[in-house]
């Protein structure tokens, strides 16, 4: 079933549209709050609430593609969560890595910490994103989006681990130089 | 700020990021490529405390999750080996293809310098001189000259829907030529280009064809393979008038086994075709 046909049975309160999106991207959400939260349990939980939040949404929101519109609410639970649990130490998935890749990033500057800053900054990676070949956005947003282990990226994109650890030193030094670029560092 | 606080500013990018960097498991959300998901099914692990009506629909979803996906692809193969549905009444666009992308990529692959061992390598710096603005030329690990793609576009007569008027396409099929001398496969994200009004070519819309395995998208050195593009449910977007069709090529080399599994990539292409909607 496509997402729009999706999309109507939750308009039209249809609980076959839970069916569907669950067969259709049940395993999609349950990767990205795996990824965050390490245990298949909670994982398990952010995807349950993913489609009653999905189910409480829909209406009044009609995405046109499903996928992006479920991972980012997958990926608030699960961040959620990850916080409940892991207010005073950190642990998990692969997101304290992650964390700590992109501390490497914004590492020696100071930055603003204003809503307008932060779309300017969304914009600017936007556009660092844009420019990047497509197998390397992959990577990147793998990595920095889904929080992927360098093993599950090496084996997507039939790449040595070695390589994708490359790869994405190789993009966050672009993107810092980026930023420093464009004044983002005071 | 803080890495979180990038991660979580990342978190907002560009849907069609998303979506592509993670268009296998969405495509096939039945064999998903990780090693860590597959560990644990969504329609196996156990269901935590949780309101009484999410409790029952999610009994009632999750068994059932493998068998639609299983009835979806079983249709699918009917379908498509044509024993269900009409025969198509095509009408036939040839496409503009770059015919300047053989010289090109040539210049490009001999003169990239080599990184050993890293398989990301790119022509970064270089000028592949494209010769339409739109289109790129990105070759990873180069090890040989790849050749041209040729793509042709049909728009099947009975695929078409009424809007503002006028018919326009649920469905696109793509005639993919490998002129080159390794296989290729095909991406299964696309994008359709419209012209704003400086004349510049825009992403309008993004959209997949439908569920074809990967062996599927592959076409070996010489061959010619049709692949048909769903654009249900985007066809709200799509307009009359010129159009601009991207598609991602790699070119790879086969395992000695079997051609359709891929031992590495070896170029990667950008392709446009112009054609009429």
């Amino acid at each position: 079933m496509d997402d729009a046909s999706i999309v109507q049975l939750f308009w039209d309160r249809s609980e076959k549209a839970l069916k569907e999106v669950a067969a259709k991207y049940g395993r999609f959400c349950h990767k990205i709050a795996l990824n965050i939260l390490g245990i298949s349990e909670d994982a398990e939980e952010c995807v349950n609430d993913t489609y009653l939040s999905a189910w409480n949404s829909m209406p009044p929101k009609r995405p046109q593609v499903l996928p992006p519109y479920l991972g980012r609410i997958t990926k608030n639970h699960a961040l959620n969560l990850y916080n409940k649990k892991h207010a005073e130490k950190r642990g998990g998935g692969n997101l304290a890595l992650v964390f700590d890749e992109l501390d490497e990033v914004l590492s020696g500057s100071e930055t603003a910490d204003s809503e307008l800053f932060r779309k300017e900054l969304l914009s600017l990676i936007n556009g660092f994103l844009s420019e990047l070949p497509s197998d390397k956005r992959k990577i990147f947003v793998c990595r920095y989006w889904y929080s992927d282990s360098v093993k599950d990226i090496a084996e997507r994109m039939h790449m040595t681990e070695n390589n994708v650890s490359v790869s994405l030193n190789r993009m966050r030094n672009q993107l810092r130089k980026k930023l420093e670029e464009g004044g983002y560092f005071s | 700020m803080t890495g979180k606080d990038l991660f979580e500013i990342i978190s907002d990018i560009d849907d069609n990021y998303i979506t592509e960097a993670h268009e296998e498991d969405i495509l096939n959300p039945v064999a998903s490529s990780s090693s860590e998901g597959a560990s644990s099914s969504s329609a196996k692990a156990p269901v935590p405390a949780a309101p009484a009506k999410r409790r029952k629909l999610i009994r009632i979803v999750l068994p059932t999750a493998a068998g639609i996906a299983a009835l979806a692809l079983a249709v699918f193969g009917l379908w498509k080996g044509g024993i269900i549905g009409g025969k198509k009444d095509l009408i036939e666009q040839q496409c503009e293809t770059l015919t300047s992308f053989t010289a090109d990529v040539t210049t490009a692959v001999t003169t990239v310098p080599m990184s050993t061992g890293d398989a990301t390598t790119t022509t970064e710096g270089l000028e592949p001189h494209v010769s339409l603005e739109s289109s790129e030329v990105i070759v990873t690990n180069p090890t040989d000259f790849h050749g041209d793609v040729l793509v042709s576009i049909s728009i099947p007569e009975d695929k078409k829907i009424e809007k503002d008027g006028g018919l326009v396409p649920s469905e696109l099929e793509l005639t993919i030529t490998n002129e080159g001398t390794s296989p290729l496969y095909i991406e299964e994200v696309f994008t359709l280009q419209k012209q704003g009004d400086d004349g510049e070519w825009e992403d309008a819309v993004v959209f997949r064809h439908a569920n074809m395995s990967f062996d599927e998208r592959c076409i070996a050195a010489g061959d010619t393979s049709t692949i048909t593009v769903g654009i249900l449910p985007e066809h709200d977007e799509l307009w009359s008038g010129p159009a601009r069709l991207i598609l991602n090529v790699h070119f790879y080399e086969p395992d000695p086994d079997d051609w359709t599994k891929i031992s590495h990539e070896t170029a990667f292409y950008m392709k446009a075709a112009d054609f009429d909607l």
